[in-house]
């Protein structure tokens, strides 16, 4: 009686001290980092977000921005907007610049030297299909993304049913409310947004970073290409169109670090839809996390 | 490797120097004989006269016999060797005198080790000679030999959960055969244990990976069903996937580092019911035999453990059988013979059955319906041709289904998931002569599962995936019984391996050949040495990948109660698996080594002590290191679901290795009230791959630090049994981002979708999820009626306490707080389990 009394006691001891242990998610580094996010291209005014990696993202509003062009040592300091923007010169194709920011009692520096000019050329090839040609004349290896953007309307479709103003958010749910309601009336604001997203877009074209890894294919919404030669480049792609939208087609000529960093950031956008979080993110900042980007851009407004 | 190595050359070294010192013997001396021809016992006289002591029996020694020496002058040790060529005479030196004796001359006893009642063979039963140290054990056939003097002798044979027997023999300069049967309380095999006897308990030591079958029958199961699996999982450093699943981690390994053979067929997943209970069905096993170390030569192929399963042949007598009714499912078993004493069958079927009663609905949550089942059959059948030859024939089949029925848009939507195993085997026994065993079997192995989805993921995933591999194997063994305290195995081997994969992986097949020799040795009576050698070789697209793979062990009795067991292997793994999830989906998939994934390989080193102080009590620690090199692991980014794999293979893996290290303890006690056991070890596992990490070494997935188990089961009552299991685990490790970040589009002045953030890790499984618990209890009612049948109530429940792995930690950031939410993880309530067996 006594061993078994023992062992019971001795049992329970065992399970209690190990079934203690408490579900306890991990929190994130709460210590005020410094998030630089920057691209810089020709068509645009140099811009600079300044923010801190904490939670609510808090933005950086007190901070000295500067850009010094590397070729002549000139010097200019950003000006503050809202919201943790700072805006700056529109730099110049084939010109390095350093970035420096000094926030937070430290400086944080990145370099970029800005990409050459290349030409585009667009043409649609179907009604959500689209065939793009880049014609490089500098030598040198060069990385291109390209992206589709949309400006939605700024108020969207709706019907008026005994004056009571209902919205409708695709052009399936309007028919259908067309055919049940005989005397309801459509209007459409022909105004758009100046806010763009970007569309989901996908190509076969195997020379692309997207069908190499396949991990980009056909959730992303940029292509990826590294083009070694001078000469033209062309590719087809095909567009998840949102319906009654401005299209606009944007490629840019990128850095080696930029182009790195937005692949792994789209790479980061699709896995979080299956829960996963691991995929490594690195930029270029010294002292500080983010990227300060430089691009080459080209814009063509699209027609479907 | 180079401390071993440098430490066998200083051993070899100082061995050789210690060889060139030995003194010159009388042996060497040259002396002049009279002449080169005359009879033996003249040429004796020739050497006596020289001064040289000689002693020897004339009854055993042709003094009479003339012979011609080739040379009058010669050392007397090269004229002995002359002289006595052709007869068995052995030249012996004492004390500068030479000793001429007649060379011993053994016999061989050999036979089969049957069940008396079933005509089942019996594997590792002990052969012994009574009143000497001459011993053997039967291999998996049944089959023993052993190498004896004429005389008269006593065998002595035992086994656990039979009786023991002795017979008085009579060996004399001719082989002898005896074939032996032994009684067993427990004709089905099914709930009696018969304790070892002190004799078995010795061998037992040697013999450290076996599993506890009563252990398993006596445990409490997952919804009901007995499975070895949970025995298995009782073991030091090993767990399962997620908690409650079948599919074994050993020692930091992964899932598909264990290779798991039943009847010679290996089988690529053993998953039934999303892994709740294994393909194995505990009504026809016999035997199981777990290496996680100590590998026999004969293995190859995975790096972390083996486990080698035997199925009963069916009774050769009588015809007897059970059924039995649980929560979920039903099973059936039948066996006899088909040919009294000569050729027997078992069949066993189950099926899950709740599926039946609510039509094909197995749960509904409002407008979704769920629904799985699973059917599985194993036949196996033997023929006793003559007394040497013996066939068999094993197959098996199963199915599971999995479908779900939902809603989208007011649509209705349907996804099937099935997955199952095919095997067959064909074995043929040979005993070829009274010191050599042959067992030739052929294999052929499939699984393969497949989802159809109706789901439109924007044409990411097509409406059908398929996933198979096939094997088709041939392969034979011989154990060769060559002398008294020498057992050569040996044997060579064939398969092939068909794939077919799904999205842009192409269909592929890689042939593996192996052959392998190992010696079986005692050097005096408390030392066993087992040295053996596996030559591996994979073919796969015209390339060849070649592995040689050593595997020593030597075992060193302290006495009657203690022993040290150390061992090395190496191991290599020419098959990766890929997965995405722990349950069978299409998202598991298999490939053959190639460029980009050359085979795995690891090398384990092992020390262990037990400890056996007496009857029903048992201790064992052992103390592990593995190495383990060209490891695979999908890149980040890289993953199965939606067919996120790079067309060039190199572009889809990183190459790594790992070391695992630990130190395991278990310890066995049985009262006459209780048997309990206890395993704890304690582990640590890590990787390292170059462009992960920034190349520092980072915890393994599975990197259990803690694990125990503990094991209690009472009689209570002649009738009536408790059992209860209680499981720890260290948490699984995962990857988490250390530090978010705004996201870039917003300075790009693009509409960034809800939360759309960045973030940084810091480390790769840089985070332990909780630890994982679980609490199980069970009871048992017997009923004997008459003619020994018997009634069986089992009632239990699982998850009493607990906290279960997750199958799949789904992970998402809240920015507003800066915190990581983990999906999928908690408690998963109390799984009770009723079942009522009857068996004739």
């Amino acid at each position: 009686m006594k061993n078994r009394t023992i062992f019971a006691v001795f049992s329970v001891l065992i399970v209690v001290n190990f079934a203690c242990s408490k579900n306890n998610p991990l929190a994130t580094d709460q210590t005020e980092k410094l998030v630089v996010l920057s691209e810089i291209n020709q068509l645009d005014s140099a811009s600079v977000n300044l923010s801190q990696a904490k939670a609510g993202f808090p933005f950086v509003a007190d901070a000295e921005v500067k850009i010094t062009s590397l070729a002549d040592r000139k010097v200019e300091n950003f000006v503050y907007q809202n919201r943790g923007n700072y805006k700056g010169q529109q730099p110049k194709a084939g010109f390095g610049y350093r970035l420096s920011v000094f926030s937070m009692g430290k400086i944080v520096e990145a370099e970029q030297i800005m990409p050459q000019s290349f030409t585009l050329d667009a043409v649609t090839d179907g009604p959500s299909a689209l065939k793009i040609e880049l014609e490089q004349v500098h030598a040198g290896e060069h990385f291109y993304t390209i992206e589709l953007l949309a400006n939605h309307y700024n108020v969207q479709r709706f019907v008026r049913v005994n004056n009571e103003v209902i919205e409708v958010a695709s052009e399936e749910e309007l028919k259908a409310w067309l055919s049940k309601h005989g005397s309801a009336k459509v209007f459409r604001d022909t105004t758009f947004s100046d806010k763009q997203s970007r569309l989901i877009i996908s190509t076969d074209d195997v020379r692309t970073e997207n069908v190499k890894y396949n991990e980009l294919k056909d959730l992303s919404g940029r292509i990826f290409i590294k083009h070694s030669n001078t000469g033209k480049l062309t590719l087809a792609m095909k567009c998840n169109l949102a319906d009654s939208s401005k299209f606009t087609l944007v490629v840019k000529s990128v850095t080696p670090a930029y182009f790195k960093y937005l692949y792994a950031s789209d790479l980061q956008f699709v896995n979080k839809v299956f829960g996963v979080l691991n995929i490594p993110l690195e930029g270029n900042v010294n002292g500080a996390l983010g990227i300060f980007g430089a691009a080459y851009v080209k814009r063509i407004p699209i027609k479907f | 490797m180079r401390l071993l190595l440098r430490f066998l050359f200083i051993f070899l070294a100082v061995e050789t120097c210690a060889y060139g010192q030995t003194e010159p013997s009388v042996l060497n001396l040259k002396i002049k004989l009279r002449k080169n021809r005359a009879t033996i016992g003249q040429f004796l006289e020739d050497i006596e006269s020289s001064g040289i002591l000689l002693t020897y029996s004339p009854q055993q020694i042709k003094l009479n016999k003339e012979v011609s020496l080739t040379s009058r002058h010669a050392t007397t040790g090269q004229i002995l060797q002359e002289l006595f060529k052709d007869d068995d005479i052995e030249i012996k030196l004492l004390d500068h005198k030479i000793l001429l004796v007649a060379k011993k001359r053994f016999s061989a006893i050999y036979g089969i080790v049957r069940q008396q009642y079933t005509g089942e063979v019996i594997a590792d039963a002990n052969v012994w000679i009574k009143d000497t140290k001459v011993r053997s054990t039967t291999n998996s056939y049944g089959f023993y030999s052993i190498d004896i003097e004429p005389g008269a002798y006593e065998l002595y044979v035992s086994h656990i959960g039979s009786e023991s027997k002795t017979f008085a023999l009579q060996v004399d300069r001719s082989a002898f055969r005896k074939d032996v049967e032994l009684g067993s309380a427990d004709l089905t095999l099914a709930t009696v244990e018969i304790k070892p006897d002190s004799a078995t308990k010795n061998l037992a030591v040697k013999k450290p990976e076996q599993i506890d079958l009563v252990l398993t029958r006596q445990l409490p199961s997952a919804i009901g069903e007995k499975d070895i699996f949970g025995a298995l999982q009782t073991l030091p450093g090993v767990v399962g996937a997620t908690t409650n699943s079948v599919n074994l981690l050993v020692r930091g390994g992964t899932a598909d580092q264990n290779l798991i053979i039943i009847d010679e067929v290996p089988v690529y997943n053993l998953n039934h019911f999303n892994g709740f209970f294994s393909i194995i069905n505990s009504e026809i096993l016999k035997s199981a035999d777990f290496y996680s170390g100590n590998f026999p030569a004969k293995y190859t192929g995975r790096l972390s453990s083996v486990l080698d399963i035997r199925t009963r042949e069916g009774n050769m007598s009588d015809f007897h059988g059970q059924t039995s009714v649980g929560f979920f499912h039903f099973s059936s078993t039948l066996e006899g013979p088909v040919i009294k004493n000569k050729s027997s069958f078992i069949v066993s079927m189950r099926r899950s059955w709740i599926d039946l009663l609510e039509k094909r609905s197995y749960e509904k949550f409002g407008q979704e319906v769920e629904y799985t089942n699973f059917t599985d059959l194993n036949i196996k059948t033997s023929y006793i041709l003559n007394r040497n030859n013996r066939l068999y024939l094993t197959g098996y089949y199963g199915r599971d289904h999995y479908s779900r029925m939902f809603n989208i848009d007011q649509e209705s939507v349907i996804e099937k998931t099935n997955w199952g195993n095919r095997l067959l085997a064909i074995r043929w026994n040979n005993i070829l002569s009274p010191k050599l065993y042959q067992n030739t079997t052929f294999t052929a192995s499939r699984y393969q599962n497949s989802l159809y989805t109706e789901l439109d993921f924007n044409n990411l995933v097509p409406r059908m995936l398929i996933s198979t591999i096939t094997d088709y194997g041939i392969k034979t063994d011989f154990s060769f019984y060559l002398k008294q305290n020498l057992k050569i195995n040996y044997g060579v081997g064939g398969n092939l391996n068909l794939f077919e994969l799904p999205y842009l992986l192409s269909r592929t097949r890689a042939l593996n050949t192996t052959a392998y020799i190992e010696t079986e040795t005692s050097i005096g009576q408390e030392i066993k040495l087992v040295t053996g050698v596996n030559y591996a070789n994979t073919i796969v697209s015209g390339r060849i990948f070649h592995s040689l793979q050593p595997r020593v062990s030597v075992l060193k009795e302290l006495g009657s109660k203690h022993s040290i067991i150390g061992s090395f292997a190496k191991m290599t793994q020419a098959l990766h698996q890929i997965t995405m999830f722990g349950i069978p989906s299409p998202y598991e998939i298999r490939i053959p080594s190639s460029s980009a994934t050359p085979p795995e390989k690891s090398y384990i080193f092992s020390l262990t002590y037990r400890y056996a102080p007496a009857q029903g009590t048992n201790f064992a620690v052992q103390l592990y290191q593995k190495y383990a090199y060209h490891l695979l692991r999908l890149k980040p980014g890289q993953q199965m679901l939606f067919g996120f794999l790079a067309k060039d293979a190199f572009d889809r893996f990183l190459n790594g290795s790992g070391i695992s290290k630990g130190i395991e303890f278990s310890y066995k006690k049985s009262y006459s009230w209780l048997d309990a056991q206890i395993s704890y070890a304690l582990a640590s596992s890590r990787l390292k791959f170059n462009g992960l990490n920034s190349g520092n070494s980072f915890p393994a997935d599975y990197n259990s630090k803690h694990t125990l188990s503990v094991v209690a089961n009472t009689q209570i009552t002649s009738k009536l049994s408790l059992s209860a299991l209680f499981a720890f685990a260290s948490g699984q490790q995962v990857t988490l981002p250390a530090i978010l970040y705004k996201n870039l589009d917003e300075t790009l002045g693009i509409e960034s979708l809800e939360d759309n953030y960045s973030y940084r890790l810091k480390d790769i499984n840089n985070y332990q999820l909780p630890n994982e618990y679980r609490l199980d209890v069970g009871a048992k009612y017997l009923k004997l009626l008459k003619k020994g049948r018997q009634r069986i109530f089992s009632v239990g429940a699982n998850g009493l306490m607990s906290n279960l792995r997750p199958a799949y930690p789904y992970m998402s950031a809240n920015t507003a707080i800066g915190r990581i939410q983990i999906e999928g993880l908690g408690k998963d309530g109390i799984l009770p389990y009723f079942s009522f067996g009857y068996k004739f």
